[in-house]
């Protein structure tokens, strides 16, 4: 089933500006020594460009086996977080708390990689069979259908899922303070410390210490207490790609 | 260490946001971010290109059947200004269900989007929906009757974002009161025993064919449930539909019943909500490409979550969503 062509050319857009966004992200950070999540600033910035090409093929940059690839290689990345945080020594009611922290700030992107890489894999002639005219995958105009749809249809509640629990953060962050709730390492501090752990190390340690991208401390001064890049702007740009994402996933049932 | 504790702990600037970004929301925000989800779910199937073409309208324009002229003619008449103007038409129908989806989920607009929710679930339950075909004497709740976006107004009525009544025992009776939620759920149940004993149901062959029909353009593993299930329903679709029909009763009265109890009643609703979501609508549709929505079988689903009895105050912890989020703080936007 494939999609209207205005609106594959709209979301296309979306998720250009997206990928300049995250790549403006990763060098303001670099420059202003701020906090920033690079591998998500990353992996978004390549999901972009990925998602354009698949909306509208005179975008397309790679073949669909190499951007399932990288996909997968993200996928994995984001899955060995997850288990890492399960694996993650200390057997304490705070450790765990922490640590649940890490899984729900991981599992979003790797749902989202895993739709990607479904989605590339899934309908590879539709995909080698576009024209210009029509979408990389068939989105812009041509019919399309995907093996294995009730995967499509799981993916797409889970992305539904998160893009509303994304929304609902983004009501909840407070513009003073943004960063709490983006940043994994943070998250955990505030769970640790909840949980009522006798040292408050995690906590404080968590935030003054500088945050993925800054990790060597040198670099910066301003460590885990300045104030991240556009934390706001950065879930913004999550739920519109995973809105975008759950409607490429129902033109594929 | 308290929250509180915790976040004295925090460099100046930040923290203000701790609790309110770190700690999770309570039972009843949590059910709204779920009809939030059922509301967008139900924006990007409308924006499907199926959604684009005449079929949208013929479609909608088989609800008029069977209707009074009164409720009836409106339909014809809305179906074929959306056939003359589908583009256009469709893409403000999707925006606005994306609109009230964003809008519940995001905390200060939840009230305005639970408000045009109540408002555009009427009017589609009306225009789009035939009024579930209550009035045609052919409505069955197999297949999705009253309507599900009947549903999704009682569901926004009852999630209201006032605590009026914290002390209720459930989330539903929060905002509109005990005696009032009770009796919306009694209503609604006994309209479902109503509507399967009417005698269109009450056929040998009824159920059988209702759900042999929705095998049409599902994936094979689909349509084969789909048929095993109808085929053990041939030449007993009166008894099938009695045995329906008892299960809704016993459902209509678990909330009047002692929490236990209730739990068990309301345990079965939701086995009921799943057999009705993939025997009886086929997941409404979704996998054929033309699913316009979920159907009811999600909203039944979720209408039941909101009468699970607590122990206090519907606080997340005692609810089946405990697993979801550990904590509980008030829900968004309510008036206590």
């Amino acid at each position: 089933m494939g999609g209207q062509g205005w609106l594959a050319d709209i979301l296309a857009g979306v998720m250009i500006a997206t990928t300049i966004y995250c790549i403006t992200r990763i060098v303001v950070a670099r420059v202003t020594r701020r906090p920033a999540e690079h591998d998500v600033d990353a992996v978004h910035a390549v999901m972009g460009v990925a998602m354009a090409g698949m909306l509208v093929a005179s975008l397309k940059t790679l073949p669909a086996d190499v951007w399932a690839a990288v996909f997968a290689a993200a996928a994995a990345w984001y899955a060995w977080q997850i288990v890492a945080s399960y694996q993650a020594s200390g057997a304490g009611s705070g450790q765990r708390a922490a640590n649940a922290a890490h899984r729900h700030h991981h599992l979003p992107h790797l749902a989202m990689c895993g739709a990607m890489v479904y989605m590339l894999l899934a309908a590879p002639s539709v995909m080698s069979s576009s024209n210009g005219s029509a979408g990389g995958m068939g989105m812009g105009g041509s019919p399309m259908g995907a093996r294995f749809p009730f995967l499509a249809l799981v993916l797409t509640l889970a992305l539904v899922g998160f893009v509303v629990w994304d929304t609902d953060r983004l009501s909840r962050l407070p513009r003073l303070a943004p960063a709490l709730a983006l940043n994994p390492r943070v998250e955990a501090g505030l769970a640790t410390a909840r949980a009522g752990l006798p040292s408050a190390a995690g906590l404080g340690a968590d935030l003054t210490e500088p945050l993925d991208g800054n990790e060597d401390s040198s670099e910066g001064d301003s460590g885990g207490t300045a104030p991240p890049v556009m934390p706001r702007l950065a879930l913004c740009c999550q739920i519109a790609m995973g809105a975008t994402m759950a409607y490429m996933l129902v033109l594929m049932l | 260490m308290t929250d509180i504790a915790a976040s004295s702990r925090l460099p100046g600037a930040w923290r203000a946001g701790a609790v309110a970004a770190g700690d999770p929301p309570d039972v009843k925000r949590v059910l709204q971010l779920a009809l939030a989800a059922i509301w967008m779910l139900d924006a990007v199937l409308q924006y499907q290109s199926f959604m684009y073409s005449r079929a949208f309208g013929q479609m909608l324009a088989a609800t008029a059947p069977g209707n009074p002229g009164a409720v009836a003619s409106p339909i014809t008449w809305d179906a074929r200004l959306i056939e003359h103007h589908m583009v256009l038409l469709n893409t403000v129908f999707a925006t606005i269900q994306l609109a009230i989806g964003i809008g519940i989920a995001y905390r200060p607009t939840v009230k305005a989007a639970l408000a045009a929710s109540v408002a555009w679930g009427l009017g589609v339950w009306w225009f789009g929906e035939g009024l579930g075909e209550i009035l045609t004497g052919g409505a069955s709740p197999l297949t999705g009757a009253p309507g599900a976006v009947l549903i999704y107004a009682l569901i926004a009525v009852l999630l209201w974002p006032s605590d009026r009544f914290a002390t209720a025992p459930f989330v539903a009776a929060r905002a509109v009161g005990l005696t009032a939620a009770r009796a919306v759920w009694l209503i609604f149940w006994a309209a479902m025993v109503f509507f399967t004993l009417q005698s269109a149901n009450l056929t040998a062959q009824g159920l059988h064919d209702q759900i042999s029909a929705m095998a049409s353009g599902e994936p094979g593993w689909l349509a084969s449930i789909e048929n095993g299930v109808a085929g053990a329903f041939a030449h007993h679709g009166v008894t099938g539909s009695v045995v329906l029909a008892i299960a809704f009763a016993l459902i209509a009265v678990g909330v009047f019943l002692p929490a236990p109890a209730a739990r068990a009643v309301l345990v079965l609703a939701l086995v009921l909500a799943a057999f009705i979501w993939v025997v009886g609508e086929a997941f409404g549709g979704i996998l054929t490409g033309g699913g316009t929505d979920p159907n009811s079988g999600p909203l039944l689903a979720l209408f039941a979550l909101l009468f699970w009895p607590g122990r206090g105050s519907g606080r997340l912890s005692e609810s089946p969503l405990a697993a979801v989020q550990p904590r509980a703080v008030p829900a968004a936007g309510t008036d206590d």
